[in-house]
């Protein structure tokens, strides 16, 4: 891959893979600009769990937001309170959000907790390769057909867009869950992709 | 679509999810919140801490700023509600003069905002350092970012929970 030298940000030059990718900042991180103790606290609080210290480290230059978000983002994608849906949807409406908005970081990050949970790679691969048109089974294409609806045209989704899930058997608080999933990559995504790149890791 | 109510309250807290999109009295709705109340508490977090941070965590952009910014997302996204929300917040927080929406860092910052909203995945390094260029510090880089991103994040939410309470 030759992202030197290329007009075009490199990350858009990585396909979308269930590959670990790396990304890098395109800003100094509190790691390399004296962090303030606060700082430092947020970051290594979320860095011992989750991979990817760089990114925390740029988000903590407002521990503030970083904090906050991060207990909603655990919960949305991790909770498992009673009735809570299955974390598989979340990963996978994670997963197609990501794909149609183009954070390729996102997408091989959430597509790989997909394939885990499930404990199978094939399906997801398929959404990365060949978008949300791809061949899918009923489940999966409930929930991407709703999460890319709701990516690209939020104020059109209406109760027709939750029928398929609703007739697959699915409660308020499973479709709260993937409704949670999809809208928080919205966000993710524009984090990501407009604070730094995914680049394939050195080999 | 449900008009808010024109004075934003300063503080959101957990129940500014339903007080935005005019949810009080919706069964399902409220029926959810009971069962979930930890997430719509961590939202009113979120909310808070990018609209309305206390004063020493502000990280330069003013309270007036964000509210802007946030009216600027939700119109683009679109989101009618969240556009009237933030709209009536800015006209809350004192609104913002000409001298300052022509100022440099004002116009860096809702480029940004056009920017993020159309091609996320167009940016670029330079992008970044178009807003240093303009005068923001690293935490006000993270700030905006973080509102810009939040009511992305918002708008589907409440598009969402619109359908989830939509009579059957």
């Amino acid at each position: 891959m030759t992202d030197q030298e290329s007009p075009i940000p490199s990350h858009r030059q990585v396909t979308f893979t269930q590959r670990v990718l790396d990304w890098q900042p395109w800003l100094e991180t509190v790691d390399e600009i004296e962090a303030t103790p606060e700082q430092l606290a947020v970051v290594d609080a979320i860095a011992t769990a989750r991979q990817g210290r760089a990114y925390w480290a740029t988000l903590a230059h407002d521990p503030g937001s970083l904090r906050a978000r991060m207990a909603l983002y655990g919960n949305i994608l991790s909770g498992e309170g009673a009735g809570r849906g299955p974390r598989s949807d979340r990963e996978l409406a994670a997963t197609a959000t990501s794909r149609v908005t183009s954070c390729v970081y996102c997408a091989s990050v959430h597509s790989r907790a997909y394939s885990a949970l499930v404990k199978e790679r094939d399906t997801v691969q398929r959404l990365l390769d060949d978008g949300p048109g791809a061949n899918l089974p009923p489940r999966e294409r409930a929930v991407v057909d709703y999460a890319v609806k709701l990516a690209l045209h939020p104020e059109a989704i209406g109760p027709a867009d939750l029928q398929p899930l609703r007739d697959l058997g699915l409660t308020d608080l499973e479709l709260l869950d993937i409704t949670n999933a999809a809208a928080i990559f919205a966000n993710a995504n524009r984090l990501m992709a407009t604070l730094g790149e995914a680049r394939a890791p050195d080999r | 679509m449900t008009v808010p109510p024109s004075s934003p309250p300063p503080s959101a807290a957990a129940d500014i999810t339903f007080t935005i999109g005019g949810f009080a009295g919706n069964p399902a709705l409220e029926a959810l919140r009971d069962q979930a109340p930890d997430i719509f508490a961590q939202i009113g977090g979120y909310y808070d801490a990018v609209l309305s941070p206390a004063p020493d965590a502000e990280n330069g952009l003013t309270l007036a700023e964000r509210a802007l910014v946030a009216q600027r997302v939700a119109e683009r996204i679109p989101s009618p509600a969240l556009d009237a929300w933030y709209g009536a917040l800015l006209a809350e927080r004192g609104g913002i003069g000409k001298a300052a929406l022509d100022s440099p860092r004002v116009r860096a910052m809702l480029d940004r905002v056009a920017l993020v909203n159309e091609h996320p995945d167009f940016t670029t390094a330079e992008d970044v350092q178009d807003l240093f260029a303009a005068g923001l510090t690293h935490g006000e880089v993270i700030a905006l970012s973080q509102l810009i991103a939040f009511v992305h994040y918002q708008a589907r939410l409440l598009a969402g929970l619109r359908a989830i309470g939509a009579p059957r």
